[in-house]
């Protein structure tokens, strides 16, 4: 924990922060045994909302809420290297950080092990989908700032949303929109789109990224234990669920569109 | 600790020194490569065999970097593109440099050079491409100057690279190696060898007609399993014998390839340290 | 991951023309299923707890080459006081950590060396952490102290295929370890005699007197440890069992192939990392992840499921008999006194 290590540039809050606890998150947990999911069904998942150019002086950005997982999404680039050696197609370099209030417990200001492993995720996620050889030379930086944040494997799912509507709002040429969604195996269930305590009560979670215009792949994190054809089914049903994520950002960038089409007449 | 004491010194075979152990302490003997002079004595600086021509002392390293000489022939590996030379890794101690008035350019070997080329340098080799050259001379700081400058130097393709330790590569009249087995070899002194299907010289370019789009090429040609295969086999025997440290001529080669076909063994078999072995005792029997 | 391995596009091709041929030849003229000579001991590093060093593709005559990662397990004490600044938790905490020697990476600035010990850290630990595989003997006092496990791994040569190496000395060091056994004392404070109970208690220190460790028939409130025997090397690990084997699939599709050497992995970028655990009577995927530019279809990955799940199969069986080969050899040398 970096809670140990003094900053010397800012006033250190206090050292030990400790969350508060809800009363309503005592009166009604979730409990393993219970087969039912609180207030949705499993297949569904949090309602979304993206708003794409948020951050006007970005090439692109995308602002995404779902439900406890709050992500801005900026995209610099494609811009040239600087004091790289030459390379033949394109670099995607993403950034990610966490804000110190996006956590229950108060997390460092500086970087950690775990803004790099959303980063390597979010890279595995969007590599296959820009068309890299359009840009030799230059480097994409995408910049993700977590502002809230429900459980790491939401906040892979939110980022890849948010950067692949960034990524069509900057003009980048990109082979189709990466969607990802998170599933969680509660015993024989599948639960689309977990909270945090939820995914830590499951025996597994699994995020899948897809390209649902290409119906191919992008990456798949899956942690936890699982039987194979349970993870198989994982995989299927966040993969549908995609399609129907990949309609709702569609229709925002076309909004975004039309309304900026408006402006300029 | 004298030299002198031993007379038959340059017949009974090569003696072993350690750094700082005192050579000979005569006045009369100049030091080479590989020891120093410290009051009046010659000493050792690295640890090998002593090697006495009349009055020149040296001491030559088991395992050094490989020393480039005027003439020899290397492969190497392009590591930057800069204006009008690429730098080449060639397994020394600098990168050796490569100029680009000292390549063959498309349209007859006495094209000279236009300023399109200077732009286009990736055209011809990028970086991480294999080629061969030969040294043509040194910088004052000791890093090379290679050419490519004849039909047989230049860009490498169908086969695949090994490295071996360069003291290993003895300095041979051809360095151009063919197998029967419709392999070629390329022994660079530099301790990369290259090994790769067999190029029929009929099919090779002649000095008019120049093709760059054919010699600067990326592509492949097809190449079939057996061909494969035997590629993969002649790399094993290259590593083999390297792990025992025997000394790579074209004739040792051929015999230990002969070895293993006769054999009739997979080429996985010749994982097995056994084999290995076998195939060492079988090659130095002859000796 | 970048590949650190500068290939020519001729050499790129020969290797992947070579694996899309019928049928796949590589450049070492192993089939597309072979594994490099893998060789593996444990109990490695007397002062852990639990180690093992596994070596794949070393060549045997000079002992170069090959990719060679030493695992070693140590066990700390924490306090599971909230108060008192540890991250202690009730039950145990299991973490671990993958340090690249620069001799393996000689290529690499140390930036880019930290950030590739910080990627395979990351994949080691979201898989061996998970809550589904934590040892349950890793309480000594409940709510007040328990074990720490550090799992440490260092890759001291990189020839390709790390992650099958790492994984495999992660589960025989885990499998080697063993947890020292404790007992619960408990202080009891000694009543203050007849007189002086009135005003002098004020002056009055209580005494704290250790109750001899081998009363251990009533330890109501257990305050602290003991080793009850110093040299006793302790009980397994609990669950040592689950603990996962990975297998690397690299996809040049519709093929694959595994065990990659560095160059195979710098013309091949996608691969697929499968972990798996066959503790039980099914199998189970303990993690799963895809690394490099490429996009695969589910059926596709479906279909690498039910392969990966049968190399993963044979990986366990040798690895189990082999930690068994190395168990009984510990026995004999410990029995010989």
């Amino acid at each position: 924990m970096a809670q140990n290590v003094f900053d010397r540039r800012r006033t250190n809050g206090p050292e030990e922060s400790t969350p508060f606890i809800y009363e309503e998150d005592i009166s009604n947990p979730v409990r393993p045994q219970e087969t039912c999911r609180k207030g949705r069904k499993p297949a569904d998942i949090r309602p979304i909302f993206l708003q794409p150019g948020l951050i006007n002086q970005a090439a692109g950005s995308a602002y995404i809420e779902m439900d406890r997982t709050k992500i801005a999404c900026a995209i610099y680039g494609p811009r040239q290297s600087k004091n790289v050696a030459f390379h033949e197609k394109g670099r995607l370099n993403v950034e990610v950080k966490f804000a110190p209030y996006s956590c229950l417990t108060r997390r460092a200001p500086m970087r950690d092990a775990e803004d790099r492993s959303v980063a390597m995720a979010l890279h595995q996620a969007l590599l296959a989908s820009v068309r890299l050889e359009s840009f030799p030379k230059a480097t994409i930086d995408i910049f993700i700032t977590v502002i809230e944040t429900d459980g790491m494997e939401g906040c892979v799912a939110a980022g890849s949303i948010a950067a692949s509507t960034a990524l069509a709002h900057a003009g980048i040429e990109v082979l189709g929109l990466v969607m990802s969604c998170s599933a969680a195996a509660m015993g024989s269930e599948v639960w689309l789109d977990p909270t945090d305590e939820e995914s830590r009560l499951s025996n597994g979670t699994l995020v899948l990224s897809c390209m649902p215009a290409l119906t191919t792949v992008t990456s798949v994190w899956q942690t936890g234990r699982m039987a194979p054809n349970q993870a198989l089914s994982c995989m299927v049903a966040s993969q549908n669920r995609c399609d129907d994520i990949h309609t709702i950002v569609a229709q925002a960038l076309l909004l975004d569109n039309s309304k900026s089409n408006q402006e300029n007449l | 600790m004298d030299i002198d004491d031993y007379e038959d010194f340059d017949s009974s075979g090569s003696r072993l020194t350690c750094p700082g152990e005192s050579l000979t302490s005569s006045q009369a003997y100049m030091r080479g490569h590989g020891t120093y002079v410290d009051s009046e004595e010659v000493i050792a600086s690295v640890a090998g065999t002593i090697e006495r021509v009349n009055k020149l002392v040296t001491v030559r390293a088991i395992r050094s970097r490989y020393n480039p000489e005027v003439g020899d022939l290397v492969v190497g590996r392009i590591t930057e593109v800069q204006p009008r030379r690429w730098k080449v890794d060639a397994h020394s101690r600098q990168d050796a440099v490569l100029m680009l008035s000292s390549v063959n350019l498309p349209g007859g070997v006495q094209r000279r050079k236009l300023e399109s080329d200077e732009l286009q340098m990736r055209g011809f080799f990028e970086e991480g491409d294999l080629l061969v050259a030969e040294v043509q001379a040194f910088f004052s700081d000791g890093a090379m100057s290679l050419h490519t400058r004849s039909l047989k130097y230049g860009k490498l393709r169908n086969g695949q690279l090994v490295a071996v330790p360069p003291i290993l590569v003895r300095r041979l009249k051809s360095h151009f190696l063919t197998l029967p087995c419709g392999v070629d070899l390329i022994l660079g002194l530099n301790g990369y060898i290259w090994v790769s299907k067999h190029v029929k010289a009929s099919e090779q370019e002649g000095e008019e007609g120049f093709d760059a789009e054919a010699v600067y090429s990326n592509v492949n040609d097809e190449i079939d399993e057996a061909t494969r295969t035997a590629i993969s086999r002649v790399t094993h025997v290259i590593r083999v014998l390297t792990s025992h440290f025997i000394p790579l001529t074209d004739t040792l080669l051929l015999e230990a390839y002969e070895w293993t076909v006769e054999q009739e063994t997979n080429v996985r078999d010749l994982f097995q340290q056994d084999f290995g072995d076998a195939l060492v005792a079988s090659i130095t029997v002859g000796r | 991951m970048a590949s650190t391995t500068s290939l020519s596009k001729a050499e790129k091709s020969y290797i992947q023309a070579g694996l899309l041929a019928n049928p796949p030849t590589r450049g070492d003229g192993r089939s597309a299923q072979d594994f490099r000579t893998i060789s593996l001991q444990t109990s490695v590093a007397p002062l852990a707890n639990g180690s093992a060093r596994v070596s794949i593709g070393r060549d045997p005559h000079d002992g170069s080459g090959g990719t060679e990662v030493l695992a070693a397990t140590k066990l700390e004490v924490e306090s599971v006081d909230l108060g008192s600044g540890s991250g202690g938790v009730n039950g145990g905490r299991v973490m671990c950590s993958v340090t690249c020697s620069p001799a393996a990476y000689p290529h690499l600035s140390s930036a880019a060396l930290d950030d590739l010990q910080y990627d395979l850290t990351t994949i080691l630990n979201s898989t061996l952490t998970h809550p589904s595989l934590h040892p349950k003997n890793l309480t000594i006092l409940p709510g007040k102290k328990s074990w720490l496990l550090n799992l440490d791994l260092v890759v001291l040569v990189d020839s390709g295929n790390v992650f099958d190496a790492l994984f495999l000395a992660a589960r025989a060091a885990l499998w080697d370890t063993k947890v020292p056994r404790t007992r619960s004392v408990e202080y009891k404070a000694r009543k203050a005699g007849g007189g002086g109970e009135g005003g002098e208690k004020g002056d009055m220190e209580v005494d704290e007197e250790v109750v001899s460790g081998f009363d251990t028939r009533q330890i109501r409130h257990a305050t602290d440890f003991e080793l009850p025997d110093y040299w006793d090397e302790g009980e397994e690990l609990d669950g040592r069992d689950r603990w996962p084997v990975c297998v690397t699939l690299n996809l040049v599709p519709p093929a694959h192939f595994l065990d990659a050497t560095l160059e195979e992995e710098a013309a091949i970028p996608l691969r697929l990392l499968l972990m798996f655990s066959f503790d039980s009577d099914e199998p189970h995927i303990q993690g799963m992840r895809t690394m490099g530019n490429g996009e695969l279809t589910v059926p596709q990955l479906g279909e690498l499921l039910k392969e990966g799940e049968k190399y993963a199969r044979q990986i366990w069986q040798s690895l189990n008999a082999k930690l068994k080969e190395e168990e009984l050899g510990r026995i004999k040398e410990r029995n010989k006194f």
